[in-house]
């Protein structure tokens, strides 16, 4: 299945929105509270540090109290938002992918990140943050497994004390389990200049395989222990959708045939089915770009010709008609 | 100028020995890849003897293209030498009629309507497109090989040194016919 420029019948598009509204109604009443509060504590808190000031004498202190209010009034703040926002997007998600075939699950801890890492699909991390578990059919009946990805690698300063972690990764995880059993392994990295690749290349039991598309040749660096089986795989349209999906995607996709799976990965820079701010209005904008960002995804599942299964009748629309 | 004369004939006998090892690199990686395809053109005749059993029960009047089938399976099946490009050459044509020919075979099938839904000409059709894609992709690793070969043996001092090295260009593996390479106009075909 293609998503359509429309793929949500009216019945669920206008349930989406009348959840949304309601949704949007508690974001605004929790902005409206949280902007009180904020002006009560801050009250309190100019209050608090001029007693403790001028009635004990201690003007440190003051300011120790004033930043200690205002880290539990944000901690707070933020923990109501991103329950709401957490909340939100789950239930929109769920009714969106319910709809379109998919099962979601908000947390996605246990997704297998050992394949990709094995594969060198991913940059090195110590810290993985996995959720929004979308699965689903394709017509042929292979599992088809999509999460939104933050990964971030441990790294030291010498201004701060204890481990800092730094990004290296925003985006989606495909896993395919093909119906077909790839015999060999192939591997479509970023290409890394004719040194890095050198350098890369060195130690690999596989060995590089040069495709007859210049442009692609440029942008990917393929590796396979079978060349033929990297043709067969990698044909001129699979090459040409891996480009399409290069220019849409902000780092170069990551993608793995081994052990009778297709691992793809898709560093985004920004994670994906995400509900707007706490400050921004939550109207049809938020599902749309949800519905934007499962057309990318399945758009890069049909660079490999893996199309998702007819989703099945909703019940209401069953009891409707008869 | 002795130190020069004999610095630039040391230079020149370790280009020349470089290039002699690219060029032996290279032709083996052809032949590696020409070994592969012939992996996979070994499964197309297998293949025919099937077709054609099942087709004599019912393409009566296509004696002549099943002959010409057979007699092609026959020309394509013949050994030859990896090593000279004529003999590759010759090989590489044969395969080239014999896909033609099956082609056509499966084309005219269509005009018979039993054999058409037989199930084993089913299973045979889809076994065939398999073999077909495995040999287009094999095809395109000999071809990307044979590109490397002949640039390293027909660029200055490549040509030198494989003449001397009894290096040859290998003949590519080409498209059956001309009609295939030919855009596709999707009017001919709505």
């Amino acid at each position: 299945m293609v998503l359509s420029d429309d793929p949500l019948d009216s019945a669920t598009r206008a349930e989406l929105e009348s959840r949304l509204a309601e949704l949007e109604a508690e974001r605004v009443a929790l902005f409206d509270w949280l902007k009180k509060l904020g002006l009560i504590l801050l009250g309190v808190t100019l209050a608090a540090m001029a007693i403790v000031s001028t009635v004990f004498g201690a003007e440190e202190d003051a300011y120790f109290v004033g930043i200690a209010v205002l880290l539990v009034a944000l901690v707070y703040a933020f923990h109501r938002i991103s329950k709401l926002r957490n909340r939100g997007k789950a239930e929109l998600m769920g009714r969106i992918a319910q709809a379109l075939g998919f099962d979601y699950r908000l947390n996605a801890a246990g997704f297998p990140l050992e394949h990709f890492r094995r594969l060198g699909l991913l940059p090195r991390f110590d810290r993985d943050n996995l959720h929004d578990h979308l699965s689903a059919e394709t017509a042929s009946g292979e599992r088809l497994e999509l999460v939104d990805a933050k990964l971030e690698r441990k790294s030291r300063s010498r201004k701060r004390r204890g481990p800092q972690y730094r990004t290296v990764f925003t985006g989606l995880l495909l896993r395919v389990d093909a119906a077909e059993t790839f015999s060999d392994q192939v591997l479509v990295l970023k290409d890394s200049g004719m040194v890095g690749n050198a350098l890369g290349g060195w130690l690999r039991s596989d060995e590089p395989v040069h495709l007859e598309s210049t442009r692609f040749n440029e942008t990917f660096t393929v590796y396979a222990n079978d060349q033929v089986e990297a043709r067969r795989l990698l044909t001129p349209t699979v090459m040409q959708r891996c480009l399409e999906l290069d220019a849409q995607t902000a780092g170069t996709p990551q993608i793995g045939f081994s052990e009778g799976r297709i691992l793809i990965a898709l560093d985004r820079g920004a994670p994906s089915f995400e509900m707007p701010q706490i400050w921004q209005k939550w109207d049809a904008a938020a599902f749309e770009a949800m519905l934007d960002d499962l057309r990318y995804a399945l758009g890069a599942a049909r660079l490999l010709g893996r199309e998702l299964a007819q989703p099945e009748p909703r019940e209401t629309a069953r009891s409707g008609s008869a | 100028m002795e130190w020069v004369l004999l610095v630039l004939i040391l230079l020149a006998v370790v280009v020349g020995y470089g290039w002699y090892v690219v060029l032996i690199r290279n032709r083996n990686r052809a032949q590696e890849a020409l070994s592969s395809v012939d992996v996979h053109l070994r499964k197309r005749h297998d293949l025919v003897p099937n077709v054609l059993a099942l087709a004599r029960r019912f393409m009566e009047h296509e004696k002549e293209l099943l002959e010409s089938v057979t007699a092609l399976r026959s020309k394509a099946q013949a050994p030859y030498d990896k090593g000279d490009p004529e003999q590759v050459k010759g090989h590489l044509d044969a395969e080239r009629g014999l896909q033609g020919a099956l082609r056509q075979l499966f084309a005219v099938s269509e005009s018979y309507p039993e054999l058409r839904s037989a199930e084993t000409m089913l299973e045979a059709q889809k076994t065939y497109r398999e073999v077909e894609s495995n040999i287009a992709a094999a095809r395109r690793f000999y071809n990307s090989a044979v590109t490397r070969l002949n640039t390293a043996v027909q660029i200055f001092p490549g040509s030198v040194i494989a003449g001397m090295a009894g290096v040859r260009p290998m003949p590519f593996f080409e498209l059956e016919d001309e009609s295939m390479r030919q855009p596709v106009n999707a009017a001919d075909h709505i």
